[in-house]
């Protein structure tokens, strides 16, 4: 039987990637789960210095 | 059973002009739908004038009314009746001494029963399920035309027809030589539902085959949950249906289908499933506060459009 995966559309958000992967990476092991993860919401934080530069743009 | 002869029902004259050529007449009783009479809050359960759209009852009110994540406003169809039998008795009648004077007193009530050759046991079960509730139904006749009943002080509302209290009746005919086993479904109506105050809906008016409606089935998880991590659980779903011990495995279901939900934070948890093989989805979830109570519910919307609609019975664990 082919496993069908479906994810939660938010399922990322809030999570960095490592804990995507240590969630789901099971489940996700014939998919790209850097990019499921974008897919689902998830977002890399900014580092302090572009964090300070955009803020002062 | 007799109730009371009520008397002439209004002070406007009664006139008997005909239309030819547009009466809608109710012919063969061949599905009918189970409602409850009242819904949680309080409101009877009908079909609203306003519930048309240019004439028409849409689709989508079917829908929401086949689907409803609340049961007492939920319909439920029955189908393919056979051998339906629903005739008053004769009127009660009292004369003088004299044999003079004859006069109604009493009109019969209208029973109902009507069998039903598919489903059995875990149908009929189902069925017993709605004996303590205030029920009511719509009939739906072989053309597809809906009855229900409207109340002389309110035309706008069609109301299903009322079931006596404490009166449905649905038990199991046993096969006896060539024939099969039917489920027998027996009922009165109420004693104030009135012939005279039906109304009815066409086929035409309707964007929806009333005879060929289907109802929920019951998707029960096997209990309790296995697989319990603090990232994953495994749900093995079946229907009511099939033999005992090897209920049947209900396949194709997806993330939408569900909500994981943490009763403890009052919180929606977004996760993931696969089906690892018929009927066993494994769930990964963001690890919970250990202790946290998870529950796997149904999700109200999208699912029913695309697969036989269910209700899931929910079924807790505790994260770990």
């Amino acid at each position: 039987m082919i496993k069908k995966v479906t994810i939660h559309p938010q399922a990322g958000k809030g999570l960095t990637l490592e804990v995507f992967k240590e969630t789901f990476g099971k489940l996700l092991a014939n998919h790209d789960a850097s990019a499921v993860w974008k897919e689902c919401g998830g977002v890399t934080p900014k580092k302090k210095k572009e964090a300070k530069e955009a803020k002062e743009d | 059973m007799s109730a009371s002869f009520c008397g002439c029902g209004g002070s406007t004259n009664g006139n008997t002009g005909t239309v030819t050529g547009k009466g809608v007449t109710f012919k063969k009783t061949v599905s009918m739908i189970l409602v409850q009479k009242y819904d949680s809050t309080g409101a009877l359960n009908e079909i609203k004038e306003s519930d048309f759209v240019n004439g028409v009852l849409p689709e989508s009110f079917k829908d929401d009314m086949i689907y409803n994540s609340d049961p007492s406003k939920r319909w439920h169809p029955i189908n393919q009746l056979e051998t339906v039998d629903s005739v008053r008795g004769d009127r009660a009648l009292s004369s003088a001494e004299t044999g003079e004077n004859t006069q109604t007193t009493a009109v019969a009530i209208r029973p109902f029963s009507a069998m039903v050759s598919y489903g059995g046991c875990v149908f009929l079960r189902n069925l017993e399920r709605f004996a303590c509730d205030q029920l009511a139904v719509f009939l739906i006749d072989n053309c597809g035309t809906l009855k229900g009943e409207v109340k002389r002080t309110d035309l706008t509302n069609l109301r299903p027809l009322a079931i006596a209290i404490n009166n449905w009746y649905p038990n199991e005919i046993w096969a006896q030589g060539d024939e099969n086993g039917m489920v027998n479904i027996q009922f009165e109506f109420d004693s104030r539902v009135r012939d005279s105050n039906c109304e009815l809906i066409p086929a035409g008016n309707m964007d929806f085959d009333a005879c060929d409606l289907d109802g929920l089935l019951n998707l029960v998880p096997d209990n309790p949950f296995t697989n319990i991590t603090a990232t994953t659980f495994t749900a093995t779903l079946r229907l009511e249906y099939g033999p005992f011990a090897v209920k049947r495995l209900q396949t194709g279901l997806v993330i939408t289908d569900f909500v994981i939900y943490n009763v403890t934070t009052d919180s929606v948890i977004a996760g993931a499933v696969a089906e690892s093989s018929t009927g066993v989805y494994e769930f990964a979830i963001p690890a919970q506060t250990a202790a946290d109570v998870i529950e796997l519910r149904q999700a109200t919307t999208g699912v029913q459009y695309t697969k036989q609609g269910f209700e899931l019975v929910v079924q807790s664990f505790v994260a770990v």
